[in-house]
């Protein structure tokens, strides 16, 4: 290390040149970096969720679709009636359009006299009163579009535009978001469904660099400005953010990696936790500065002093985050390895690039008292504090470590990626609105899987398919249901004079009459004959065939007639309503399907599962970093007890952390996860730097209470600072566009004070009272 | 007197090139005109397959028989039974066509025992739910486009006149749901050998191709037809089988009461 610090001093112009030509060639690749905001990119293949997701995307053309809403005083106006009908035509000659069901353009079937009629709903505008009256009437009258295209009150209209699977959902929903935004008139227009959850997902993101990130930058910058008063000293640790943030994102770049929800606040925590070292380094040169006069020397002894430290805490912190492996989520794999990397970066950065400058700068020539007076003062009114009422803080502490389990079981894994959107976000409006009115704008699939062709129209199937449409829309948060059932019973009331008592699916055998000329008589014969439903049916498809488009059912069933969708249109995306459903649906298909397969699928069901994996692989990422920190500090020191002492304040922290969430309702789920893992990644390096410097000031008096006022002043200070460092950039999350991150600031903020709070009130109490005995071996001064 | 003869030459050189430029062969109207006045047949039958296909791979086939019958010079009657698959056997459908009104459509379903009227879906509606239209099936007005010979193409080794129908008015579009049709048709059989047909906002919507013609009683048929819709990816083939023409179908077979007593069944 001696050698290599001398290098780097000596040739740090090579350094420097070597760094900027790496940050030059990486943020290059930048412009590479895909965003990802599609939930299903999340999942691990083997996942069956997105096993069946991926499957059903294969019979079916289309599985998402965006709801647009028209709302106003009177739907049946010619104007709104024809602004629907141009509204339509404009959707359906969108690229990315599969089709598009509206109330100008559905296809309802009507009985006549003689037969029946499939048929385009709207034939021209309505111009007269009655020409409206009749449209209104026709529209009406077919239950399978009204109830989820027209609201209860009449007063909305919904178009449903089905996505084509080539095409990146959000971008279309960019499209549709576009062309209602330019509508103007005397009603309201309204967009909602995933793809334009993704669309504002991938918006907020945007927003959320473009924002936070200069703000993060500004906080790193003013902090340091305000302890160092000296600009060209305060962009070095500016400098190592920066690069570091650009290498990590030019790395991800190059390896294919995109960015996600999750990773979005990648840069913010680089930012936030790279700045520590360097200012760590500052501080150090500042003070030995009044020592030592040489440049080289000065930069050299400080780097000496410090490096062990630096490289120690860097892994910790990795560990942390290589902890989020154990998660199956991807992003949230990526967001553990990235981070890492990000951390390595900055490490690497801290070591080389810091030393580098400082060798190029000409020491500082007045300095001021860099350490601050006020705060030694006061760490040493805190010590004395501590060691007088070391017992009443133990029992403070195991006081609140009690309260905070006490709320644990409080804490609700609940998620909404409605929810995560301000309340006054035009989709969360957009949303909430629609979903008062119309089926929903999430859903949910059955899919029926036949073993062979024309499995679908068998009696025995439709009918529990039916059966489950009939009880699913019982449900609450269940607004509507679309599947083939429908047109099938449709079409076989129509069939027998339009009687409600035929809106049902054939039986396996049915009776049915009818007449035929007898040639002999030369008159008309009434007969009654029984015929096997499954006849029935495939006569009725042929029949609706005859009059529709080749894949008028495409959405609904395959071409052979294997596998069938029944569609459930949700009011609800929160976590533990679908998951409600999703029980009701699986025990469902379990009490009453007997022997036919089927499976759940959709949007809302990667949403689960997404949500399960987070929960599943959190409390093993907690234990194996618990351990991994464990074991390397142990490493570091040489000592099982270090290791577990060092442990100890992390305990701290995540149990309050958990405790806030549990009695301040703040969800459990993938953003607010991730704080364990930062809280102990970070969190550790308090605990570190408390137990190395308190060690010392040990061996040196074999005091306890003089150690931890030696400590109090020397590391706490330090610590103190760092912490304060860190958390103001977290909390720079808060401003995040979405509840989910700016929770997770708030959470992360606190986390770093409890953990620092933790190392220098636990450790200290805990010496004192417990008096281990450290030893001398290991652990470089 | 020789200057006289070269000078002459000149002349009669350069008439005959300036009348090859004032009458070439026939205007984009002729040909169509041409190849609409070789349906010179009185009643045809034979058999039937359709296949459509979607964009997945995925297949539907149909065997049908079909029986059809003029009424006169633009009108004719067409019968199709399904034989194949099993579960719509039986099933039975009679288009009346009409020149000035909807066409008369029926279904006879062998699983009620009774003929349904299916309300016309208009001209361009889907034939059997396939990418055809019926009006693609029947036989198009004249005068109902307006043509524009474009310069002649070879599409298979077979030269070809190059015609582009515009529709005449508005009306025609909405009907038949084509802006525009340019059709390669065949010099030697004056049938269309290739097709494409452009929708209401003049956007490209299908292509036909005619892999086999066949001459039969001295009037040549397109007996596999293939149209692939661009839009939606989808495709349906037709191929007519044992055709045979003027055999004397007779005219009950497309009557309701024929129909009604599923005798084709």
């Amino acid at each position: 290390m001696n050698a290599f610090f001398r290098f780097i001093i000596k040739r740090a112009w090579w350094v420097l040149a070597a760094v900027f030509l790496l940050t030059l060639f990486l943020g290059y690749e930048i412009k590479n970096l895909r965003v990802e905001t599609d939930i299903s990119a999340s999942l691990p293949q083997g996942i069956p969720a997105k096993r069946i997701y991926d499957k059903v995307g294969k019979i079916f053309p289309s599985r998402d679709f965006i709801l647009v809403v028209i709302e106003t005083d009177s739907l049946f106006q010619p104007k709104i009636i024809a602004k629907i009908d141009s509204l339509t035509k404009v959707f359906e000659d969108l690229p990315g359009i599969y089709s598009v069901m509206s109330p100008t353009n559905a296809k309802i079937i009507t009985g006549t006299e003689e037969g029946m009629e499939v048929r385009e709903v709207l034939r021209s505008v309505p111009g007269t009163r009655q020409q409206m009256a009749a449209y209104k009437k026709r529209l009406l009258s077919d239950n399978i579009f009204t109830g989820n295209l027209i609201s209860d009150d009449q007063k909305a209209a919904g178009i449903m535009l089905f996505i084509k699977k080539t095409i990146r959902p959000r971008v279309i929903a960019g499209e549709v978001v576009d062309i209602t935004q330019k509508e103007k008139g005397n009603y309201k227009i309204l967009a909602t469904g995933k793809p334009v959850v993704n669309y504002y997902l991938a918006k907020g993101m945007d927003r959320d660099m473009r924002v936070l990130f200069p703000l993060a930058i500004l906080v790193v910058f003013l902090i340091p400005l305000f302890r160092f008063r000296r600009l060209k000293m305060v962009l070095i640790p500016l400098g190592v953010v920066i690069f570091s943030v650009i290498w990590t994102l030019g790395v991800m770049a190059l390896v294919h990696s995109p960015m996600s929800h999750s990773t979005t606040i990648l840069p913010i925590l680089l930012i936030s936790i790279g700045v520590a070292d360097s200012i760590h380094i500052l501080n150090h040169y500042f003070s030995n500065s009044r020592t030592i006069k040489n440049r080289e020397k000065l930069v050299h002894f400080t780097m000496m002093e410090l490096h062990g430290p630096i490289i120690m805490t860097s892994i910790t912190t990795m560990v942390g985050f290589l902890a989020l492996n154990t998660s199956r989520v991807t992003s949230l794999l990526q967001l553990g390895i990235f981070t890492a990397t990000g951390v390595f970066f900055a490490m690497v950065l801290s070591l080389t690039f810091v030393p580098a400058s400082l060798a190029r700068i000409k020491i500082p020539t007045q300095l001021k008292e860099v350490s601050g007076g006020r705060l030694d003062r006061l760490s040493h009114v805190y010590a004395r504090f501590l060691i007088r009422n070391k017992w009443w803080v133990t029992v403070a502490i195991i006081a609140i470590m009690l309260v905070s389990i006490a709320g644990i079981p409080r804490i609700q894994l609940e998620s909404s990626d409605i929810e995560n959107f301000p309340p006054d976000h035009p989709l969360r409006q957009a949303t909430e609105e629609i979903n008062k009115h119309f089926a929903g704008a999430n859903y949910i699939d059955l899919v029926v899987e036949g073993n062979k062709p024309n499995y679908i129209k068998e009696p025995r199937v439709l009918k529990k398919m039916a059966m489950l449409e009939d009880s699913i829309k019982t449900l609450p948060n269940v607004g509507g249901t679309l599947s083939l059932v429908d047109f099938i019973r449709r079409i076989n009331q129509v069939l027998h004079n339009n009687d409600p008592a035929y809106y049902r699916i054939p039986n396996e055998t049915e009776t049915e009459t009818s007449r035929h000329f007898d040639d002999n008589t030369g008159k008309w014969v009434k007969e009654t004959f029984t015929v096997p439903g499954r006849e029935l049916i495939a006569q009725y498809l042929q029949l609706y065939e005859m009059s529709g488009k080749p894949e008028d059912f495409a959405n609904l069933v395959d071409y052979n007639y294997q596998n069938a969708k029944v569609t459930a249109f949700l009011r609800t995306s929160r976590r533990t309503d679908l998951k409600a459903i999703d029980t009701w649906t699986r025990d469902f298909i379990h009490r009453h399907f007997d022997g036919i397969r089927a499976d759940i699928t959709g949007v809302s069901e990667l949403y689960l599962a997404v949500n399960d994996l987070v929960v599943s692989g959190q409390m093993k990422s907690i234990v194996l970093s618990l351990v991994l920190v464990f074991l390397l500090t142990a490493l570091m020191f040489r000592s099982l007890t270090a290791g577990l002492f060092n442990v100890l304040p992390l305990f701290f922290a995540l149990f309050l952390n958990f405790a806030i969430m549990g009695w301040f309702g703040i969800y459990l789920n993938l953003m607010t996860m991730i704080t364990s893992s930062i809280a102990i990644g970070v969190g550790v390096d308090y605990a570190i730097h408390f137990y190395h410097r308190y060690r010392m000031k040990f061996l040196e008096s074999h005091d306890y209470e003089k150690a931890t006022d030696r400590t109090m002043e020397e590391a706490g200070v330090a610590i103190f600072i760092n912490a304060l460092t860190v958390a103001t950039g977290f909390a720079i999350l808060l401003f995040s566009a979405f509840k989910g991150i700016s929770l997770m600031g708030l959470l992360i903020t606190l986390t770093m004070i409890w953990s620092s709070f933790g190392a220098l009130t636990i450790l200290p109490t805990l010496f004192m009272i417990l008096k281990p005995k450290f030893n001398h071996i290991g652990g470089k001064k | 007197m020789k200057r006289f003869i070269v000078c002459l030459a000149g002349i009669a050189v350069f008439v005959s090139l300036a009348l090859a430029q004032t009458n070439p062969s026939p205007s984009g109207t002729e040909i169509m005109k041409k190849v609409l006045s070789q349906s010179n047949w009185k009643d045809m039958s034979g058999d039937l397959i359709m296949m459509l296909t979607t964009s997945r791979g995925e297949t539907r086939v149909r065997n049908m028989k079909f029986y059809s019958k003029k009424k006169n010079e633009n009108e004719s009657m067409m019968l199709i039974k399904i034989i194949a698959p099993a579960d719509v056997r039986g099933t039975a459908f009679l288009t009346i066509e009409h020149q000035n009104r909807d066409d008369d459509r029926y279904l006879y379903l062998p699983a009620l025992r009774r003929v349904k009227k299916i309300t016309a879906s208009g001209k361009g509606g889907n034939f059997m739910s396939s990418d055809f239209t019926y009006y693609d099936m029947g036989k198009p007005k004249l005068n109902d486009w307006t043509y524009k010979r474009l310069p002649d193409e070879t599409v298979d080794g077979h030269p070809c006149f190059l015609v582009e129908a515009t529709a005449a008015s508005p009306k025609i579009t909405k009907e038949t749901g084509y802006s525009k049709i340019v059709r390669w048709i065949r010099k030697d059989t004056f049938t269309t050998i290739k097709a494409v047909f452009y929708d209401r906002d003049g956007k490209k919507w299908k292509g036909l191709l005619v892999p086999e013609v066949k001459k039969l009683n001295g009037v040549w048929f397109s007996t596999i037809m293939v149209m692939h819709d661009i839009q939606i990816d989808h495709t349906s083939k037709m191929e007519f089988k044992n055709l045979k023409i003027n055999t004397g179908v007779p005219a009950k077979y497309f009557s309701l009461r024929y129909l009604q007593r599923g005798q084709l069944r």
